[in-house]
């Protein structure tokens, strides 16, 4: 009788203990291997360092493939290249439109002409980059 | 434990080399071999030609100093290492150049392949000197090298200017053709506007007639330009003074296309404009 009531005071003193100090999964956890452990042999020192080590090579490991596939990504991608605005040339508005202002043909030649321009402003007759090397030629040992 | 801190380690060993294998392995894509490519190789063999050409001038004014066998064999590796360095500054540079050509359109199908065998001709050469450099024994032998090289650069020259020349030909010929093409097409659209007889086209055809004349100026530019660059000689000392002029002869031929392509705009506005009728008493 004595013990029957000694355990049904236990039981009510655990569920007497407040939500925060029940423990937590990972606390669970943790007494558990601890518990394995402890059945099984007992790791030693050097298996503890053998896990950090191993531990250790495979968090590098992550981090080296995250840092190589976000570079090969990068890599992949030129780099937008936003085309500088031109300045449009100031042109007067007809006041007296002909037939032909609509015409499909006229209004597309007059585009036409002005991609031309655009060329025309934009090419580069200097070629400076390309100019020839500037290169030693006399080699000798005379003083 | 143990196989599998091996297994492990060797796993990690894997990952250090995949990251180190270089990115064009990594992404099997053979980058292809543009003119980029082309004239950043020649860019970097000139950065080694100039370190090589520093060292170079250290190592003979050391030599003419002291005159010792040391400072003799120094000499000679420097300057051996510097010559290797200048032919494959002009092996490189030919390169890109012919790259450059490959990739401008307007060029003249005759002229590109004729200067497509030169430059070929002078890369093989180039090549061929720079690895019988290493067979030279003596500081005598690099400088008869060097000679030789000397004397070529002068022929190689030429050919480098007519093909800059060339590069720009392209380029004007390429907006030449695209305003002849515009030209056509108006040509067309004023017979058109003429047999109906609903607008006067007497303005439009004097801005085309104007337009086909400074064409016509621009040709004789760029022609003026490449008849200065193949009466080049190798002898010449100012090359690069015959190259500056006929480049001005360019710029004043793309004047030219500038003014006919304005003209063509006045056109196309003249024929959007409707007529003025005249007051008749």
């Amino acid at each position: 009788m004595a013990k029957e009531k000694e355990e049904i005071i236990s039981q009510d003193f655990e569920a007497q203990i407040p939500e925060e100090e029940k423990p937590n999964f990972w606390e669970k956890t943790k007494r558990k291997i601890k518990g394995i452990s402890a059945k099984g042999k007992s790791i030693s020192f050097r298996d503890k360092k053998l896990f950090l080590v191993i531990g250790g090579v495979v968090i590098i490991s992550i981090l080296l493939i995250i840092f190589v596939r976000s570079s090969l990504r990068i890599s992949r991608f030129k780099p937008l290249v936003f085309p500088s605005p031109s300045p449009s040339p100031y042109e007067e508005e007809i006041t007296n439109p002909s037939i032909y202002a609509t015409d499909s043909a006229v209004l597309e030649i007059g585009e036409r002409l002005k991609e031309i321009n655009q060329d025309l402003d934009q090419t580069d007759l200097k070629e400076t980059g390309l100019n020839p090397p500037v290169l030693d030629m006399e080699v000798n040992f005379e003083e | 434990m143990k196989r599998l801190f091996i297994s492990l380690t060797f796993v990690f060993l894997l990952i250090i080399f995949y990251c180190l294998l270089p990115q064009r392995l990594l992404s099997q894509e053979t980058p292809a071999f543009d003119f980029n490519r082309a004239y950043e190789d020649y860019q970097y063999t000139y950065g080694t030609y100039r370190q090589a050409h520093n060292e170079y001038v250290t190592a003979r004014e050391q030599y003419l100093t002291y005159k010792t066998l040391t400072a003799k064999t120094l000499a000679l590796e420097q300057t051996l290492d510097m010559l290797q360095k200048r032919d494959e500054s002009v092996r490189t540079y030919l390169t890109a150049l012919r790259m450059k050509m490959a990739e401008t359109t307007g060029i003249l199908n005759y002229k590109q392949n004729t200067l497509y065998l030169k430059l070929d001709a002078e890369v093989n050469w180039y090549t061929e000197h720079r690895d019988n450099l290493s067979s030279a024994g003596t500081l005598e032998d690099l400088v008869k090298s060097s000679a030789e090289a000397e004397s070529r650069y002068d022929k190689t020259l030429i050919l480098i200017y007519q093909t800059l020349g060339i590069i720009l030909e392209g380029k004007e010929n390429n907006l030449k053709d695209q305003i002849n093409e515009q030209i056509e097409l108006i040509e067309g659209k004023i017979t058109q506007i003429r047999e109906k007889e609903d607008k006067d086209t007497t303005i439009a055809e004097r801005w085309l007639l104007e337009a086909e004349n400074k064409l016509t100026r621009g040709q004789e530019k760029i022609d003026e330009a490449i008849n200065i660059l193949d009466m080049m000689k190798p002898h010449d000392r100012d090359k690069d003074g015959e190259y500056s002029q006929s480049q001005k002869l360019f710029q004043e031929s793309h004047l030219y296309l500038k003014e006919a392509n304005s003209f063509l705009n006045e056109l196309i506005r003249e024929i959007k404009t409707a007529d003025v009728l005249e007051k008749t008493d």
